[in-house]
């Protein structure tokens, strides 16, 4: 089954335009399309409580803190989820809605049903220009999904994203906090083998 | 006469995040030296350094603090390292592994505005950034270099705060920037008033670039005269220029503003060429934003402010990417397109149509599927987005095509149109 609260798969998702596909907000509107899914109640430890107090404090307003914290959300549970997102709500004291709408804008917060690891690569022009286009095809043959799509076994999400920030060294593949750079196909394959132990 | 490297000095390894390793080579004499003299004196040295902000709009860093009202309210300083313009990517080695000199800058702009908390907000992706910012920021406060009565001056205080975004390019954008610091989406604001007067929490906020304040104290360790001897006139100091796309040897190269870009291209101290003899066909001079110059161009320009601006471009963040005679302009510029569609915040609608139309049109052209017409629509749309809008991101997408690579190349978006396929090879490796 898939896990609740994920990516549309590939069939259901927004009919792309032109001949080279399209760009865009897919990945926020699919995530908020499967909202509906079960709420999981999160909690805080009393460390981790206190952790917030402090970081709130670094504000002159609480609500400041609202992106630090659902980083906080997302160490503890791995992912920032609906329950998560109530609970950073009441800790900042703003409404559920609003920490929603913000999380939303963001691209960069693992979304529920995100791979044990997640592997992000760039497609932006300095990228493109040094083969980033090969480094994605043999990711994805590898891995055997699609952008925005986690193998069956969870280990691994693949998405496309934009700009890096280190394109003097491209193409480049982000995989959790990791940069990886100049890469070949062939050195995908030791990437695949190493850090993923795929 | 040989160069000598002080903003890339470090680009060696990482020894430098280490606190001892940074003081052992001066760094925070500068600040010492700054906070010794009175805040307006502060302001008065770098206006007289002439030194422009190295975020993008080359606004002067001296003139912009001097903005600061006198108000009891308090004044914020939020360090831009939000770096996500395609091209640039100077910002992260400058944190990596140069993080004390960041630090120094920091505590001169702090003092100078009259500012005790300042935020470094670092795009999200950047975590082994923010994680030698925050260690380094430790450091310093157990130096007491920052904190409560910071270099041994009773009463004074400075906390420096890292901020971690979560992936929106237009959080780069100053009032963005704010709003995302505040808890919000990172939507822009309406200017005036300017961060200076109203800012975040509607105090007075200064928005400075990594590399801005990384110049700072080299004009208090050195001097203004000095720091006036690099460069131009109106564009004076050292500059970390990138080299990426179709070059020989891409990366971060340090030199005097106003290189010119055919040596940062050709020159083996720098890009060393072009790979495989090929020709040069364009280059980007400053990130994506910027419009692409012609190999004629390329001859003629230099890498400051001003001479950009003859080419109808602008330096932006001396990122340059260079294109090679095998890329297809419409491909490359459906790319950037495809970007600025991706990161518009969709506040405005000329922004959120405009740049959501325009990569449709190229898309539609390179994929051998455009019409009669298409080219001119392309154009009418991109300049009606242009300065109506919240912040210039729109204008940022627009340039790129009515200036850049449909007015300099436009006989091969005709080609696309007409023979209905792309008539150059598909793009790079
Ligand atoms: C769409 C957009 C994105 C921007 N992104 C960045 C960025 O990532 N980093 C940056 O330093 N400045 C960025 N800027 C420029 C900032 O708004 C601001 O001018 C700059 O941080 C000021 O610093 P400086 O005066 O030290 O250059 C961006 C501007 C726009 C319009
Ligand atoms: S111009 Fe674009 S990015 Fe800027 S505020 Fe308007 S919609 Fe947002
Ligand atoms: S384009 Fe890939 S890191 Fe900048």
């Amino acid at each position: 089954m898939r896990p609740a609260w994920v990516e549309p798969a590939a069939s259901n998702q927004p009919q792309r335009y032109g001949p080279r596909g399209g760009t865009a907000h897919e990945d926020v509107f699919g995530t908020e399309r499967t909202r509906s899914a079960e709420e999981v109640p999160r909690r805080f430890s009393e460390a981790v409580r206190a952790e917030c107090e402090e970081i709130c404090g670094r504000y002159p307003q609480r609500r400041a803190a609202l992106l630090p914290l659902l980083r906080v959300a997302e160490r503890e549970f791995g992912c920032v989820d609906l329950g998560a997102m109530r609970l950073v709500a009441e800790v900042v004291d703003v409404s559920p809605a609003h920490v929603w709408g913000v999380f939303s804008f963001y691209t960069h917060y693992r979304r529920p049903g995100t791979g044990r690891h997640l592997v992000q690569v760039c497609r932006t022009l300095p990228c493109e220009l040094r083969g980033a286009r090969a480094v994605w095809e043999r990711l994805r043959s590898r891995l055997g999904v699609g952008d925005g799509e986690t193998t069956p076994d969870g280990r691994c999400t693949l998405k496309r994203v934009e700009c890096l920030g280190s394109c003097g060294t491209a193409p480049v593949v982000q995989v959790d906090d990791d940069y990886h750079e100049g890469l070949t196909p062939e050195a995908v394959d030791r990437l695949l083998a190493g850090v993923l132990g795929a | 006469m040989a160069y000598e490297p002080v903003l890339t000095r470090f680009f060696g390894g990482f020894e430098a995040q280490d606190l001892d390793h940074a003081l052992a080579h001066g760094v925070y004499e500068g600040a010492r030296k700054a906070l010794a003299m009175d805040p307006a004196q502060v302001i008065e040295t770098v206006k007289a350094s002439g030194l422009r902000g190295r975020g993008g709009a080359g606004f002067p860093c001296g003139a912009k603090w001097g903005f600061i009202p006198k108000t009891d309210r308090p004044r914020y300083l939020l360090v831009n390292a939000d770096e996500s313009e395609p091209g640039t990517f100077k910002d992260r080695a400058l944190i990596e592994r140069d993080p004390h000199t960041l630090l120094e800058g920091t505590i001169v702009a702090a003092h100078a505005i009259g500012c005790e908390t300042a935020y470094i907000y670092i795009r999200g992706e950047f975590a082994y950034g923010a994680r030698v910012l925050e260690r380094a920021i430790q450091q310093a406060r157990a130096r007491g270099l920052l904190g409560e009565g910071i270099f041994g001056q009773r009463g004074r205080r400075l906390e420096v705060h890292v901020h971690r975004g979560a992936g929106a390019y237009i959080c780069g954008e100053e009032t963005g920037l704010i709003s995302s610091l505040e808890g919000d989406r990172g939507y822009p604001k309406l200017k005036p008033p300017f961060p200076a007067v109203e800012g975040a929490w509607r105090c007075p906020t200064i928005v400075n670039n990594v590399e801005t304040l990384c110049n700072v104290p080299w004009v208090f360790t050195r001097g203004v005269a000095w720091y006036r001897s690099m460069g131009t006139e109106k564009s004076p100091g050292p500059k970390v220029y990138g080299l990426s796309g179709h070059v020989n040897r891409p990366g971060l190269y340090e030199g005097p503003l106003g290189l010119p870009l055919k040596e940062l291209i050709y020159s083996d101290e720098f890009g060393g060429g072009v790979p495989g003899g090929r020709a040069l066909k364009a280059a980007i001079p400053g990130g994506v934003s910027m419009p692409v110059l012609t190999p004629a161009e390329v001859e003629r320009c230099r890498m400051d402010f001003e001479s950009p601006r003859e080419f109808d471009s602008l330096l932006g963040t001396a990122g340059v990417i260079c294109m090679d005679e095998t890329v297809c302009m419409v491909d490359a510029l459906w790319n950037i397109l495809r970007f600025f569609h991706h990161e518009s915040c969709g506040q405005c609608t000329p922004c959120r149509e405009g740049t959501g139309w325009i990569e449709k049109l190229v898309s539609r052209i390179e994929g051998g599927e455009g019409a009669e017409g298409d080219l001119d629509t392309l154009l009418a749309v991109a300049e009606g987005m242009c300065g109506r809008t919240i912040c210039v991101l729109a204008d940022a997408a627009a340039w790129p095509v009515y200036k850049g690579f449909v007015k300099k190349y436009r006989p091969e978006f005709e080609d696309h149109v007409r023979e209905r396929r792309c008539t150059v090879r598909g793009r790079g490796a």
